[in-house]
């Protein structure tokens, strides 16, 4: 493989990234629902932060920093929030917004 | 040594926490990272309890000795509490704002607010004591621990472009199995929020194991907090790099560790 073909492939690979964001996207406001619900599901909130972590992780090595920086700041927001509790109306209202954030970016 | 006692990073210090490569011990390495220009040496030690208080001693004077540390306030100190001092890590992974900057600058405690809150990029890997040479044909084999797929593809393709031979592995069972086959990896990319595994607990039971003990492990992970770069280093990791990062910052630490040119 010479180095164009792996320029090559990392455009491809960033094209399969980004292309699997509306699916990551989808999962975590599925997760959030069980968060922020009547009986919030402590093992949801567990792979919600997980998973955000990992965007934060992934989304500039893609030259995506912007995902990055939306997820970082989504997982940040879910700090302090304990498995089984319910966020309160203004936590839920910043992930929520968050979230759409990280849809735009 | 007085325990109210305050150092600061000479511009030797900050350039050997900022390198790629460190020939310092890891207790050298995390009395740096600590090193902020405003903690006195008494908050410090409290930090190692309970390394013996002497051992700590011994290695600041070594420090200071060495020119990595001056006296807080000093002309040859940098430490002011700002950003800067703050060890290795070297630049936001994204920009502040002139707000957070300046209140950073300000208080010791508020910069290490901004650090968890932005999250800074650590690029640190200790330099093999000796180097490595590689026999003609003679392969390196990677370990790489990353449950991201498209992380992983990445990882793999640049290893590969690198002549290296990559070996992954997602979670748990990924892990026994990679490490059961044969010949066992030169180094392993771990990183450390896998799905069903903390990897603090596969680092240090990689740094228990009679085998893969002499195995350098490079931490990567998005947690680039000052505590989290702390904890992969007293878990025994050879380097840390924080996420996102560069592919090529991976081949120069996987080198680094290794002795290689």
């Amino acid at each position: 493989m010479s180095w164009q073909d792996l320029g090559k492939e990392f455009q491809k690979l960033r094209r399969e990234f980004r292309g699997s964001l509306p699916a990551k996207l989808k999962r975590l406001r599925s997760l959030w629902e069980r968060v922020d619900c009547e009986a919030p599901d402590a093992d949801a909130l567990d792979i919600l932060k997980r998973e955000l972590h990992t965007m934060a992780g992934s989304g500039g090595s893609f030259g995506l920093p912007q995902v990055s920086k939306a997820a970082a700041a989504a997982e940040d927001a879910l700090a302090g929030l304990k498995g089984g509790s319910r966020p309160g109306a203004k936590r839920s209202a910043k992930f929520g917004a968050l979230l759409d954030r990280l849809e735009k970016a | 040594m007085d325990e109210k006692h305050v150092y600061a990073l000479t511009p030797k210090g900050t350039r050997e926490l900022k390198s790629a490569a460190t020939s310092l011990t890891a207790l050298e390495l995390k009395l740096l990272v600590l090193i902020d220009g405003q903690s006195t040496v008494g908050r410090i030690v409290k930090v190692f309890s309970p390394q013996p208080k002497a051992e700590l001693i011994d290695a600041l004077h070594k420090l200071k000795q060495n020119g990595f540390l001056a006296d807080a306030g000093g002309e040859d100190g940098e430490g002011d509490g700002s950003i800067e001092a703050t060890g290795f890590f070297t630049r936001p992974v994204f920009p502040e704002s002139k707000e957070a900057g300046a209140a950073a600058a300000s208080q010791s405690d508020e910069t290490l607010q901004l650090l968890r809150k932005n999250g800074y990029v650590a690029r640190i890997a200790k330099r093999a004591a000796e180097e490595r040479k590689l026999a003609k044909g003679e392969k390196v084999h990677v370990l790489v621990i990353e449950d991201d797929e498209h992380l992983a593809k990445l990882l793999r393709m640049f290893l590969v472009m690198h002549e290296f031979v990559p070996r992954m592995a997602a979670n748990r069972d990924g892990i026994t199995s990679a490490l059961r086959l044969a010949p066992k990896p030169d180094v392993a990319l771990l990183d450390v929020t896998l799905p069903d595994i903390d990897g603090f607990e596969v680092l240090l039971r990689m740094k228990q194991h009679p085998v893969l003990k002499t195995m350098p492990v490079i931490v990567m992970t998005a947690k680039a907090t000052r505590e989290a770069v702390l904890k992969g280093l007293a878990c025994g990791a050879d380097g840390y790099i924080t996420k996102p990062f560069d592919v090529d910052v991976i081949s120069h630490a996987v080198k680094s560790v290794l002795g290689l040119k």
